[in-house]
């Protein structure tokens, strides 16, 4: 029937078949679960029968008679003369994967008997063995299982270049695929582009509704709010527009599946007994959000069952159960989204994660446990040797955090030795309107995305330190700029201030005003324009202005560039070097802190001598003049407040700059550092390379 | 062929109404922190969130003084606004009288009262020109 194929039943047997299948995987998941349940066994092999004869129906023959060998195995399954045994599971699902990627080339009309044959093979070997042999095929279905969820087709099927996005598209698991939507509820698919169409007509007719009020109220001078019909025509655009809106939303649900596949496949290939545990599948997420979110979680799971989990035997040992619990957990607050993977393995090994970032060249004495957790974050702690010891958590989940962070989220880590570990990724439930503070700053309003804010304090809680403005932010001295003034507009002498963090540091900005939270329907700029650091998008009032929201982490490059007296000239992102290279003698008694401070300065184009104590510094400053001293506190002989006051107390060498650091975080200790003449004071927990290097420079007055 | 007379400080300019939307009066633009000399900034049409520039800086005429009307024209990356120091006219140009070596003019054609130099909107509107 090759040539009485119609294009119109082929796609709509595509569409069918593309959900058919994603049932069937779910569904087999679930009967590996609860063994021989007469139930799911029947709907089971009822969906393999459709299939069956759908295929049939609009000519493709291989793959119906791949279906039919898995009907025929349901059934042996079914008359109750066999078990359904994790690798007879294993095999049908790889001929369920197989049947997905071979999908867009059947449809495209390529000959597919060949990739048929090769999927029918193994099913009929399975239905003419017995339970031993099943064991034996386990270790054939898994790697060609593993090798289907990539979205390659079969080995016998070349893929034209004409069908090779196509099929991408096509066979990656679920999101792209449908929603499982409850069998008896009617569905219709519909085109994103469409919808997204129908999010900005909504938008538009409710701007356009505030403009009718306005004209209402200047010509005819009558308050449009005490109009009956003007006040119902905005509840219902209001009522549409959150529907409309909705209309994007999808549950959780439809990634789960592939999810607790992942767990499964892992678990099958590593040894490991893993039970999957998932609740707030219901839970509802923006589609574009969720869609970003479907690799670092698939990610995240892996990475739980590959190296968070134990083997049983290791498990037992440690008077465990030898079955492990992988947990996924979605719940909506508010107007985020918190979706937890949680594991009960053997917990982040926060000593090597320390040893490698020591190894990496950062100092981690002062940070907690917790905090050196966050470090598996970084990319550079994907080294070989981390990825190896350290249960690889490294890879990848710099990759993860940057997916988060780019639908407007974020993600944190607890982790407990022995007991497992914790991954909360916390996302916006939409992109199409961002909760934002407005805030008016040099007689401008301007919206800052609410993600982006660490706190925001009506007073004036400004001090200097190094001569310039900063404020404190628990220990941790925070540097303030003035928003107008690095927006180019007339800068606010007084007014509350907001810290605002950036992805590698905090920044203060004083404001006019604060006027106030609100959600902002977001618009891009221009695609006229050249790409703004400092503006994220626009937005139109209700009363036809513009409100510009601002990028926080251009925000923060500029007023960092402005603080170097370079705002004169436009378009100057980048640090500028040092011309002249200045001197920093680094003074400690820890020969890999010297080592590593060095590094740091010297990569930052500093000339570094080293002392490796108070008396052994005063030494080298009688030798040579220095630009900048920057010393430990607690070192033998002399220690770092002696240090300074002898400084301040020499005839020749008394106005050098000195900048303390230290793991003592305490107020009085930072008062006897001041007290002793410092001009900076650099708390450990919260040093870091970029730290370091501002904090010099901004002694250094370059 | 019909064309829309402005005046761009001392000179007299003209762009084919074909490339023209609408021209606006009294218009509220929000200035861009750190955009180029050539953006005077954003203006909201109708909902819709429009860029305007300083039609002198994009003639190479140096910047306008404070201007008036903004004409809306159509550009293959959206629509633009383009200020102007004066009223504009909708004027029929005749025949080209000259050669003009502006950057994204035309040439110099004779029009209803006077010659104006008719500017190509696709190349005033590049993001490269309003970039530098």
């Amino acid at each position: 029937m090759a040539d009485g194929r119609n294009d119109e039943f082929l796609g709509l047997f595509a569409q069918e078949a593309e959900q058919r299948l994603s049932d069937l995987a779910a569904q087999l998941l679930a009967l590996e679960e609860a063994g021989n349940d007469a139930e799911l066994v029947a709907s089971i092999f009822r969906e393999a029968h459709t299939l069956k004869g759908a295929a049939a129906v609009v000519g493709l023959d291989a793959f119906s008679r791949v279906a039919h060998a898995i009907e025929d195995l349901l059934e042996q399954l079914r008359s109750g003369g066999r078990m359904a045994t994790p690798a007879l599971i294993d095999g049908v699902l790889a001929a369920v994967d197989g049947l997905a990627a071979m999908l867009p080339a059947a449809i495209a009309g390529d000959d597919c008997s060949a990739a048929g044959t090769a999927l029918e093979g193994p099913l009929r070997a399975l239905l003419t063995s017995d339970a031993v042999a099943d064991a034996a095929a386990v270790a054939d279905a898994v790697p060609e299982a593993m090798e289907h969820r990539d979205g390659a087709l079969l080995p016998p099927e070349p893929t034209e270049q004409r069908e090779s996005t196509e099929s991408t598209e096509q066979t990656s698991p679920p999101p792209s695929s449908p929603s499982r939507a409850p069998a008896d509820a009617e569905a219709v698919r519909v085109p994103l582009g469409r919808l997204d169409d129908l999010i900005r007509l909504v938008g538009e007719s409710a701007a356009a509704h505030l403009r009718v009020g306005r004209m209402i109220s200047q010509r005819l001078e009558v308050d449009p709010s005490t109009i009956d019909e003007v006040r119902e025509l905005s509840l219902l655009l209001n009522d549409l527009q959150e529907r409309a809106m909705r209309a994007r939303m999808v549950p959780v649900m439809t990634i789960t599946d592939m999810l607790h596949r992942a767990v499964r496949d892992v678990a099958r290939v590593t040894g490991k007994e893993v039970r999957w545990d998932v609740r707030g599948e219901d839970t509802e997420l923006d589609r574009g959000v969720l869609q970003q979110l479907s690799d670092p979680l698939l990610h995240l799971v892996r990475n739980a069952v590959d190296h968070g989990i134990e083997p049983p035997d290791v498990r037992e040992a440690a008077g465990k159960p030898p079955q492990a619990t992988v947990r996924f957990h979605a719940m909506q607050l508010g107007s985020e989204v918190i979706l937890t993977v949680t594991d009960d393995g053997r917990g982040i090994d926060v000593d090597r994660v320390r040893e490698e970032a020591a190894r990496a060249g950062d100092d981690t004495s002062g940070l907690t446990d917790e905090e050196m957790a966050y470090l598996v974050f970084r990319s550079g702690m994907s080294t070989a040797a981390f990825v190896s010891d350290i249960s690889g958590r490294g890879v990848g989940l710099d990759v993860v955090r940057s997916n988060v962070e780019a639908v407007r989220g974020r993600v944190e880590i607890r982790t407990e030795p022995g007991a497992g570990t914790e991954f909360r990724v916390i996302v916006p439930i939409t992109l199409a309107v961002l909760p934002c503070l407005l805030v008016e700053a040099g007689g401008q309003r301007h919206a800052i995305p609410m993600h982006s804010i660490v706190l925001a304090q009506d007073t004036d809680a400004e001090t200097r330190a190094e001569g310039h403005p900063i404020v404190w932010v628990g220990s941790q001295a925070v540097p303030l700029a003035n928003l107008g003034g690095v927006l180019g507009l007339p800068p606010d002498d007084h007014g509350p201030s907001i810290v605002v963090a950036g992805l590698t540091r905090q920044y203060a900005f004083r404001v006019g005003a604060l006027v106030g939270q609100r959600d902002v329907v977001v618009k891009g700029l221009s695609r006229l324009l050249p790409r703004l650091g400092v503006v994220a998008g626009a937005s139109v009032e209700p009363d036809g202005s513009i409100v510009l929201v601002l990028d926080v982490a251009g925000l923060i490059d500029r007023a960092r560039n402005t603080r170097r007296g370079s705002s004169a000239l436009p378009g100057r992102t980048s640090d500028t070097p040092a011309i002249v290279r200045a001197k920093v003698l680094v003074v400690d008694d820890a020969l890999t802190v010297r080592e590593l401070q060095r590094s740091i300065l010297e990569r930052g184009g500093y000339e570094v001598l080293t002392a490796s104590d108070g008396v052994e510094a005063m030494a080298i400053l009688a030798e040579s003049p220095v630009d900048l001293v920057l010393t430990d506190v607690e070192m033998p002989r002399m220690d770092g407040f002696a240090l300074t006051e002898a400084i301040r107390a020499h005839p020749a060498r008394g106005n050098v700059p000195v900048l303390i650091l230290t793991s003592r975080s305490s107020e009085a200790d930072r008062q006897r550092g001041l007290e002793a003449g410092a001009d900076g004071y650099i708390v450990k927990s919260a040093f870091n390379e970029a730290a370091l290097l501002s904090a010099v420079q901004r002694l250094l007055g370059r | 062929m019909r064309a829309l007379r402005l005046r761009v400080a001392d000179d007299t300019y003209a762009i084919p109404m074909a490339a023209a939307r609408e021209v606006l009066a009294d218009v509220d633009i929000t200035p861009l922190p750190t955009a180029p000399s050539s953006v005077l900034g954003v203006c909201n049409v109708r909902g819709e969130i429009i860029p305007v520039f300083d039609t002198g800086v994009l003639l190479g005429l140096g910047p306008l003084p404070p201007f008036e009307t903004v004409v809306v024209v159509e550009t293959p990356l959206g629509p633009a606004g383009l200020a102007t120091s004066d009223l504009v006219k909708s004027v029929d140009l005749g025949d080209a009288v000259g050669t003009t070596d502006g950057p994204a003019t035309v040439g110099a054609f004779a029009g209803e009262d006077g010659v104006a130099v008719l500017v190509d909107v696709e190349a005033l509107l590049t993001p490269a020109r309003i970039a530098s």
